[in-house]
């Protein structure tokens, strides 16, 4: 079934909507959800309530693109179960070393800032990126995988993908102090 | 910005980049890897059959200009590295650079490595190896300097691969300085991080180059294994 009928679906309330979502997407989102929560329990919980959210955001929403738009509401979910967990002492995996990377980038300020314009220079960013550099940063920094496993889906060394990331890290945070972040 | 707050802002990359990202890489890696597995093989096999035997110096026919392409994911890594400073790297690696570089010209590396400052970037550093070269020919360096030579020192010449993706040009930029400084008939890729590496796999690669036996399109295919090795 194609993504504008399950959209379709979702928009007339046809409950179908949901085990047709769940047939074509549900692996992925286990799988961006196993990559951020510790246990397969939890990531069967985060997907499951994907499609709850996802009934609620549409309509008004219309996404182009279902799989990454429930991949996104599953990644949200499945990061806040990680944080609560975290205050449990039960967090854990690829997460903590994914902040620290990024603590890099952030300096952990409370200065306020504009979230959508930040969000926008990040994507400035990664458009002005080679396609495979893009997909690597995505893999590390969306989809929380190891730096392993990149290198071994895109056949790269991991020292490699590591320098990648690094760079990628260190242009990232010069571009927004460029635009004007105060990061 | 908080590290917590930059990744939920993450999530919010655009769709069709997250989207692309999930795909696993297909069946290009896989005849690409194919593609290198059969251009070692087939450098191999001239490895063996054209080997220099009894002081018999191979003759090559260096060709004046080689287009090839590479493919983007091999291009953009090594071209990543163009404009990375010697300072910019970390002790080891910037140890590994000037060792490299050494090997290069055949320069003890003690005594290069005394006289190459940490400050000096890939260019000036190629620059610093080669002062007789016209300045604006090494605004061309990028990531190689490919070495073919031959051993009657009449047609040591170096080819710089230089270019923009997904296109490198290979071009001859003038006879070797030092052709005694080239140890015998190989074939060097290097790459100026990546040199050691490859100084391990393909430092015993003797290549016989000639219009007989090797092509444009048979010597991309080797600089193309040679460089995917290196990536």
């Amino acid at each position: 079934m194609d993504d504008e009928t399950i959209v379709s679906m979702f928009w007339s309330r046809n409950e179908d909507a949901i085990p047709a979502a769940a047939s074509k997407y549900g692996a992925y989102c286990m799988t961006v959800a196993r990559s951020i929560v510790k246990c397969d329990a939890d990531a069967e919980e985060c997907v499951n309530d994907t499609y709850l959210h996802a009934w609620n955001a549409m309509p008004p929403q219309r996404p182009m693109m279902l799989g990454a738009f429930l991949g996104r509401i599953t990644r949200n979910l499945s990061f806040n179960r990680w944080r609560n967990d975290r205050r449990d002492k039960r967090g854990g995996g690829e997460i903590p070393l994914i902040l620290e990377e990024l603590g890099e980038i952030a300096s952990d300020s409370d200065a306020s800032y504009d979230a959508e314009a930040l969000g926008e220079a990040i994507d400035a960013f990664l458009a002005a990126m080679t396609a495979d550099r893009r997909r690597i940063f995505i893999r590390r920094y969306w989809y929380s995988e190891p730096v392993a496993a990149i290198a071994s889906r895109y056949g790269m060394r991991a020292d490699t993908v590591s320098m990648i990331l690094m760079r990628q890290r260190r242009q990232l945070r010069q571009y927004l102090e460029e635009g004007g972040f105060s990061l | 910005v908080k590290k917590e707050e930059l990744f939920t802002l993450l999530g919010n990359i655009r769709p069709e980049y997250v989207w692309d990202a999930q795909a696993q890489p297909g069946r290009r890696t896989y005849r690409r890897r194919i593609a290198v597995v059969m251009a070692v093989c087939a450098a191999a096999v001239l490895v063996l059959v054209l080997l220099p035997r009894g002081g018999t110096e191979p003759q090559i026919t260096v060709l004046p200009e080689l287009i090839y392409n590479i493919p983007e994911s091999e291009s953009s890594l090594l071209l990543d590295i163009e404009g990375a400073s010697l300072s910019g790297l970390d002790a080891d690696d910037r140890e590994e650079a000037k060792a490299v570089f050494s090997a290069a010209v055949g320069v003890d590396y003690g005594t290069l490595k005394d006289s190459i400052p940490d400050a000096l970037s890939v260019k000036e550093v190629y620059a610093h190896l080669y002062p007789n070269v016209d300045a604006p020919a090494w605004r061309r360096v990028r990531d190689y300097v490919l070495v073919l030579a031959d051993a009657d020192g009449n047609e040591t010449q170096i080819y710089l691969c230089v270019g923009a993706k997904p296109m490198v040009s290979c071009t001859v930029l003038h006879d070797y300085p030092t052709p005694t400084a080239i140890i015998g008939n190989a074939v060097y890729v290097y790459s100026t991080l990546r040199g050691t590496q490859a100084e391990a796999v393909l430092g015993d690669l003797y290549l016989t180059v000639t219009s007989r036996t090797i092509g444009e399109e048979e010597l991309a295919e080797l600089l193309y294994a040679l460089i995917s090795v290196l990536s």
